[in-house]
């Protein structure tokens, strides 16, 4: 289905996702085209799970920082029709208003992606460099396979973080910090591919 | 004519825009059907351009049974593709390839080094290093001066920062090949300071 399609605006992209046979599926409006997104595996679920966890933990001890964190939430930029974006988790600074239908039209000052498997690295960077510059200060690629982190900046910088380093945001959440590696489940419980 | 006057243009348009006499001295890329000019080198551009060339000449004298050879500011261009043309600052061409006399060689070299001059957004270089890797390079890389770092990007996707206490190698490329990093960049005291 999503290969018939050639370029689409967002109201065809939402007319699209309304059918029924995609009520169960995932879809991202990029530049004009259809594309699906993988069906989350539970490495992909655990590391989720544990950077909202985190984010969250921070916020509620740091009341003084306002911000939500979201989990898999559409977002596209203001006034664009040809994009439409689904961040694996996004932090949203400030107290906005929270959508109850259909995307909301900013991007996140924070958005993560994680690796799937069968996700492209250089896909995954576009990914990031789209959000960066629709107003991310931060774009994270989350790399379970070798348990890494590379984190865009606004400024153009980029560092990678290895399970050994600790990741930060002075500018956005001053004082957090986490140890990388807590982000990825312990490897020896990761089941073997092989 | 001007860059302004033209909007999208294909490599025949570039070639008749590069050889207007008003242009003759001045440099420019054909990215992504738009025509951009590059910036004059700096000394400090054209020293690390220079120990680049260097180092990797003199690799390529000891390694004599490596066919290839080091190229400066040269002008490439993927086969078939009438919307580039660029002129990656140094570049490595393995094979026997004939050299190209005149216009631009028609593929993109294997090793493609842009350094940062000082209006170079890292943005706009990381996407040079892009299609250089998605047009054929197996190695492509931003040399940053004021960090003294270097970004590395792989053909499998890979990056790496190096930083000055580094050594830069290409194991799959060029097997032996080893150059401390801070070594490609000019002492850091002789520099003038901008400020």
């Amino acid at each position: 289905m999503t290969q018939t399609l050639q370029r689409v605006t967002t109201p065809e992209f939402e007319a699209f996702i309304a059918l029924e046979q995609n009520a169960d599926r995932r879809f991202e409006l990029i530049d004009g085209e259809i594309v699906e997104k993988p069906m989350p595996s539970q490495e992909h679920a655990w590391i989720e799970s544990e950077i909202s966890f985190v984010l969250k933990l921070w916020l509620q001890g740091n009341g003084s920082v306002a911000a939500d964190v979201y989990v898999e939430s559409r977002h596209r930029p203001t006034d664009d029709t040809k994009n439409d974006r689904i961040p694996d988790v996004a932090l949203v600074m400030g107290r906005r208003k929270i959508t109850r239908r259909g995307a909301a039209n900013f991007i996140p000052e924070m958005c993560i992606e994680i690796q799937s498997p069968d996700d492209r690295l250089t896909t995954m960077r576009k990914k990031a460099a789209f959000y960066l510059e629709y107003g991310a200060q931060y774009a994270l690629i989350v790399r379970p396979i070798k348990r890494m982190i590379e984190v865009y900046s606004a400024d153009d910088e980029l560092a990678l973080l290895t399970a050994a380093d600790m990741l930060t945001f002075p500018d956005l959440l001053p004082g957090f910090s986490v140890a990388v590696d807590k982000l990825f489940p312990p490897a020896d419980r990761i089941e073997d591919e092989s | 004519m001007t860059i302004n006057d033209i909007q999208r243009v294909t490599t025949t348009e570039f070639e008749a825009f590069i050889a207007h006499p008003e242009n003759a001295a001045r440099r420019f890329e054909l990215i992504d059907g738009e025509i951009v000019e590059k910036a004059m080198p700096t000394e400090q551009h054209g020293m690390i351009e220079g120990r680049f060339s260097q180092v990797l000449n003199n690799y390529f004298d000891v390694h004599a049974e490596i066919e290839a050879r080091v190229v400066g500011n040269a002008r490439y261009r993927p086969t078939d593709d009438p919307e580039n043309d660029r002129l990656p600052d140094v570049a490595v061409v393995l094979g026997n390839r004939p050299i190209t006399r005149r216009g631009a060689a028609n593929f993109i070299p294997h090793l493609c080094i842009e350094i940062q001059s000082p209006d170079d957004r890292l943005k706009t270089m990381r996407k040079k290093a892009d299609f250089y890797l998605e047009n054929g390079a197996l190695c492509a890389l931003v040399v940053r001066p004021d960090k003294r770092t270097i970004e590395v990007y792989s053909a499998d996707d890979e990056i790496a920062i190096l930083s000055a206490s580094d050594t830069l190698t290409f194991p799959d490329l060029l097997p032996g090949f080893s150059v401390s990093v801070d070594k490609l960049f000019p002492p850091a005291n002789p520099i003038e300071d901008e400020s």
